[in-house]
């Protein structure tokens, strides 16, 4: 079995302690939580971390909670399969828990966590483009303190986002949803389970006063680009008439131009392009009617 | 009699140690002073190596061994002596073992593999089996005539042909003349990996004082390994040791030395402290064994009636760079390109070809299954062009009860039709499809094959009665997951007349148990269990001799049941235990062997000089599935696969399905999921996330379904299962998908992408 060259290793108790650590460390300190993704890298000799900074003693990181009248969070340490099962996260968003069960194995969700998944800046992350249509807010902790910013302007890349050094995610926000919405995120892989995205779409949508009006609609498309991204020609399109069969049709012409997917061992670069087409009329469809079955008020 | 546990889903004997997950397996191993070993491995797909410098590597401190080729500078080979046990002045695909380091721990010796310098010079590679075939392709064992070969395995020296072989019957070109439609079309079956759940790993250990080795294994066949090994190193078979573990999955990549050379190389250096070695699960993926990839060409006669005139068939098989057990697979698993058909006119030409890739090897079905994808999808593009229906062709054509196999065997024992009967039955085949939803569409397809087992070949084992009645059964048929301890075990106790729990089936070591071709080809039922019969009776004849002694009446009248002596018309006379204490007053054991050979079978007899290719029982299967289609993502859900299987007869019922659902899975992955992503001989896909298996969330419904034409000689009847059941799965997955959608794919895997450019180019 291969194993582990030797590396610095840290326990912080607290989360000052933690942002102590990282913004003290000489060496390129990479923070563990879940290690499902971090130490397969490892093994494989893809990175070599010199130092680790172990999250999972800090306590109060993993909670689902409510935050007044306005919105969820939901703690960085949070497991995805925690997420899967919240009941809490079932009544207001339920398209977490879909995004949630759509990510690798029970035994991958029960170690994964949510800030882990948004940390490692995969383009085929399961979760960000769920979290991208929900308007996920990231709550960050620092050396200057905490700020809070949008995750849709987190990424800056493959692998790559915007925190500092010393920098880490704690929780993230999620508003409530409003009246009359809709979320669906459908995601194709090779086989029935246990696979990376090779795309995937999300999409959060609001109708207005008539079942094909559209009041708001946000599209995240993943594995398709070198980050989640959302796709704000497509919203725009989708915004410009009611949704009919030849809209959406035309609608699903728009993103897979609005992407640029690459070819790699998973799918090619047309293949990609056809799914993405399939996948948003298919979450499009499903979110419509999933909004037109949705109580007036939450 | 009637037999008190054969015909009965005993539950395994290893079962409780495998799910508490107490059984042992050779990664788990930990002898006393052990070293552990580690591979460096060749970047690159074709050089010669110039230089191994290991100086730096035997500074690392607990680096105790660091050898390469020159080192141990042997050539093994069990069909032909072609392959180095570390690369000696060249290398020949990406991942071959180039050196070898020992230490004390893992972390020490992948320290010292970075400080190994190796000076290369390149030289022009070769991957497709059609370019290695064109005139001045690299070559990859210039002088290739001079190896051992270890059977009739023709080369073609100064070309990159491995081996070829060619058969004819009849008059193939009188038999096209006489066709209605001729049908030619080319098939690509891919390479596959066998995918174990446990990686190859072994344990060797030298003994300086006696020049001898022992060896810690999970390979199919320990006896053949110790041979190859003793005809590899020039050493008496008698100092090469093989301890069987639990195998924790083979289906062939088992079944010659790949850990097993590694560990043994260095253990000669290492003054008697054992070596194991663990392959990664990257090496398992691209420097273990593959299946063989295949290409098949077929021209098929066919009268308008549906019968066939005549089939020539052109396959060229893609070796890699060692030769490994292709040669026989090229041989034997070509044959039965002609399907369980009845085809008058035959003509075949077989030819295997070096390239600079990962070696294939045997893979469940050793042949059949690559040539099956090629003959059952063809079945169909015939079928429609005939206007037939599918199951009505293979009905029309099937081989029969006491039809001449292609040699003139006679062939008894023959399921075809019923397999095709039954399969298709439990699949609702003739139904009207339910209706399409959406982008949806659903589809039938059915294939069938058969298949010979390797003949002839021998088994023997040892029965020990100790003398309170217990029972030892001394087999060097390894546990390789099927359910070999078990059903042995079922023979044994139905034979002797004992208890099932009185017997225990000890892991082989072959210092003590006799020889067994090995586990492998779907032998070990037959076989083995009738090396069983024999030594079983024995030992009964012994008791009941005893017995009529001690009870002074005639063992004509005495039975022996549940290790209970019995008279007629009296009843139990006295228990074994009581009558062996009377035998052994001062300890003693019982002792039998038992022999089974098919060679002396007077059902091989077959036209002149043709009896290799007879087969003491055949195995014959169909497969039915319905699929659906999404014709706008190209996916293919598989909904339902009756799989129909003709064993003779069941010994353990649950452990045959079990075999048939197993197949059916590894079929089912195989044609819809795996693949070698390969750039410049370079496997990309080296981990299970991007070598995709499938999953339970990709498993139809299976139904299996057991059909028993009994074997005259088989034990109790029984032939054979394992090998043959993942053969006709791919073709009648991808025969359901042209009934769902009008498309068909020739070259597997059936990926969606294949699919929805077939189906955007039919429009």
């Amino acid at each position: 079995m291969k194993r582990l060259t030797p590396f610095s290793y840290f326990e912080p108790a607290t989360l000052a302690e933690a942002v102590e650590i990282l913004s003290g460390s000489k060496e390129k300190a990479y923070l563990l939580a879940g290690g499902t993704d971090l130490l397969i890298r490892m093994k494989r000799g893809e990175i070599a971390p010199p130092a680790l900074v172990n999250l999972k003693r800090i306590s109060g990181l993993s909670s689902i909670e409510r935050e007044g009248q306005s919105g969820i969070r939901i703690g960085a340490l949070t497991t995805i399969a925690e997420i899967e099962h919240s009941s809490a996260l079932r009544a207001s968003h339920t398209l977490m828990a879909e995004a949630a069960t759509a990510l690798g194995s029970p035994s991958i969700r029960n170690l994964a966590t949510l800030g882990g998944n948004i940390g490692r800046a995969s383009p085929a992350s399961d979760m960000a483009p769920s979290l991208i249509v929900l308007k996920a807010r990231l709550n960050i902790s620092g050396p200057r303190g905490n700020k809070q910013v949008g995750l849709e302007s987190f990424f800056t890349g493959p692998g790559t986002t915007i925190l500092q050094p010393g920098e880490l995610i704690t929780s993230v926000f999620l508003p409530d949803p409003a009246a009359r919405s809709g979320a669906a995120y459908l995601k194709l892989g090779r086989g029935g389970g246990m696979d990376c995205a090779l795309g995937c779409v999300a999409i959060f949508l609001t109708l207005g006063n008539t079942d094909t009006e559209v009041k708001e609609v946000l599209v995240a498309v993943g594995a398709c680009s070198a980050i989640p991204m959302r796709a704000n020609k497509t919203e725009a399109l989708i915004l410009s008439g009611s949704l009919t069969d030849g809209h959406i049709q035309e609608a699903a012409m728009a993103v897979a131009a609005e992407t640029s997917p690459i070819t790699d061992l998973r799918a090619s670069e047309s293949y990609r392009r056809q799914m993405v087409q399939v996948l948003f009329s298919r979450a499009l469809k499903l979110s419509w009617s999933r909004a037109r079955s949705s109580k007036d008020t939450h | 009699m009637n037999p008190l546990y054969v015909g009965k889903s005993i539950p395994r004997l290893d079962g409780l140690e495998k799910v508490t997950g107490r059984a042992v397996y050779s990664v788990d191993l930990a002898l006393p002073g052990m070293l552990h070993g580690d591979i460096l491995r060749s970047p690159l797909p074709h050089a010669r190596i110039l230089e191994v410098d290991l100086s730096e590597a035997r500074k690392v401190p607990g680096v105790k061994v660091a050898i390469s080729g020159r080192d141990f500078p042997f050539m093994f080979g069990g069909m032909i002596k072609d392959q180095p046990f570390l690369a000696i002045d060249r290398v020949r695909y990406i991942g071959e073992p180039v050196a070898a380091v020992a230490g004390e721990s893992e972390l020490a010796c992948q320290e010292a593999l970075t400080k190994i310098r190796v000076r290369y010079e390149e030289l022009p590679a070769v991957f497709d089996p059609r370019d290695a075939l064109a005139e001045g392709a690299p070559l990859l064992h210039e002088g290739q005539e001079n190896y051992t070969r270890f059977g009739p395995f023709e080369s073609v020296p100064g070309t990159n042909i491995c081996s070829t072989s060619t058969y004819a019957l009849g008059n193939v070109q009188a038999g096209f003349e006489a066709a209605d439609e001729i049908f030619t079309d080319e098939f690509y079956s891919h390479a596959v990996a066998h995918s174990p759940m446990e990686v190859h790993a072994a344990l060797a250990q030298y003994s300086p004082d006696t020049d001898s080795y022992t060896v810690w294994s999970p390979t199919d066949g320990p006896h053949r390994r110790a041979k190859e090994l003793s005809d590899a190193l020039g050493i008496p078979i008698n100092r090469i040791r093989f301890i069987s573990m639990y195998s924790g999955g083979g289906f062939g990549g088992k079944g010659t030395l790949v850990a097993e050379g590694l560990a043994v190389a260095m253990a000669r250096f290492s003054k008697g402290r054992p070596i194991k070695v663990v392959f990664t699960r990257e090496a398992e993926l691209t420097a273990s064994q593959t299946r063989h990839a295949a290409i098949i060409r077929l021209k098929t006669g066919m009268k308008q009636d549906g019968t066939f005139t005549a089939r020539q068939a052109d396959i060229v098989w893609d070796k890699g760079a060692y030769a490994s057990k292709g040669p026989d697979v090229a041989k034997r698993g070509s044959l039965t390109v002609f399907g369980p058909y009845r085809i008058p006119n035959l003509e075949l030409v077989s030819r295997l070809v070096y390239t600079n890739k990962e070696i294939a090897g045997a893979y469940r079905g050793f042949g059949t299954i690559q040539v099956t994808w090629a003959c059952e999808a063809q079945m169909d593009i015939i079928a429609e062009k005939l206007g037939m229906d599918p199951l009505e062709i293979r009905l029309k054509n099937c081989m029969q009860e006491e039809d001449l196999y292609i040699n003139g065997q006679v062939m008894r024992g023959v399921g075809s039709k019923e397999t095709l009967l039954k399969a298709s039955q439990a699949i609702g085949w003739g139904q009207a499809k339910s209706s399409p939803n959406g982008s949806r569409r659903r589809g039938m397809g059915i294939a069938t094959t058969l298949k010979p087992t390797v003949t002839p070949s021998d088994s023997y084992c040892l029965i020990k009665v100790s003398m309170d009645g217990s029972v030892t059964l001394l087999s060097s048929s390894v546990e390789v997951g099927a359910g070999q301890k078990t059903i042995l075990a079922q023979i044994a106790a139905d034979t002797i007349g004992v208890p099932l729990h009185s017997i225990s089936v000890p892991h082989s070591d072959t210092s003590i148990a006799p020889f067994d071709f090995g586990v492998t080809s779907s032998r070990t039922t037959f076989h083995m269990g009738n090396a069983v019969r024999d030594a079983g009776g024995k030992v009964r004849r012994k008791i009941l001799e005893w017995a009529q002694d001690v009870l002074k009446t005639d063992a004509a009248r005495l039975n022996l049941i549940e290790g209970k002596i019995l008279e007629e018309g009296v009843g139990e006379r006295i228990t074994l235990q009581a009558l062996l204490a009377k035998i052994y007053q001062r300890g003693g054991s019982l002792l039998e062997v038992g022999h089974y050979s098919s060679a002396q079978s007077a059902s091989l007899q077959a036209s002149p000089d043709l009896q290799y290719m007879s087969s003491i029982f055949w195995m014959f299967a169909t497969h039915a599935a319905e699929v659906e289609v999404d014709t706008q993502t190209g996916i293919v859900k598989v909904l339902k696969i009756a799989a129909a299987h003709d064993v003779g007869k069941a010994i353990n019922p649950a452990l045959c399905e079990q075999q048939i659902e197993g197949s059916v899975i590894m079929g089912l992955s195989n044609a819809l999921l795996e693949e070698f992503k390969m750039k410049n001989g370079r496997i990309l896909n080296d981990t299970l996330a991007d070598y995709k298996l499938a999953s339970m969330m990709d498993i139809p419904e299976i139904i299996p379904i057991l059909v028993e034409t009994g074997h005259a000689e088989g034990p109790f009847g029984a032939k054979g299962v394992g090998e043959l059941a993942a053969a006709p799965t791919a073709p009648a997955i991808a025969n359901a998908i042209f009934d769902a959608v009008g498309v068909r794919i020739r070259d597997l895997p059936l990926t969606p992408e294949k699919i929805l450019k077939a189906l955007r180019e039919k429009k």
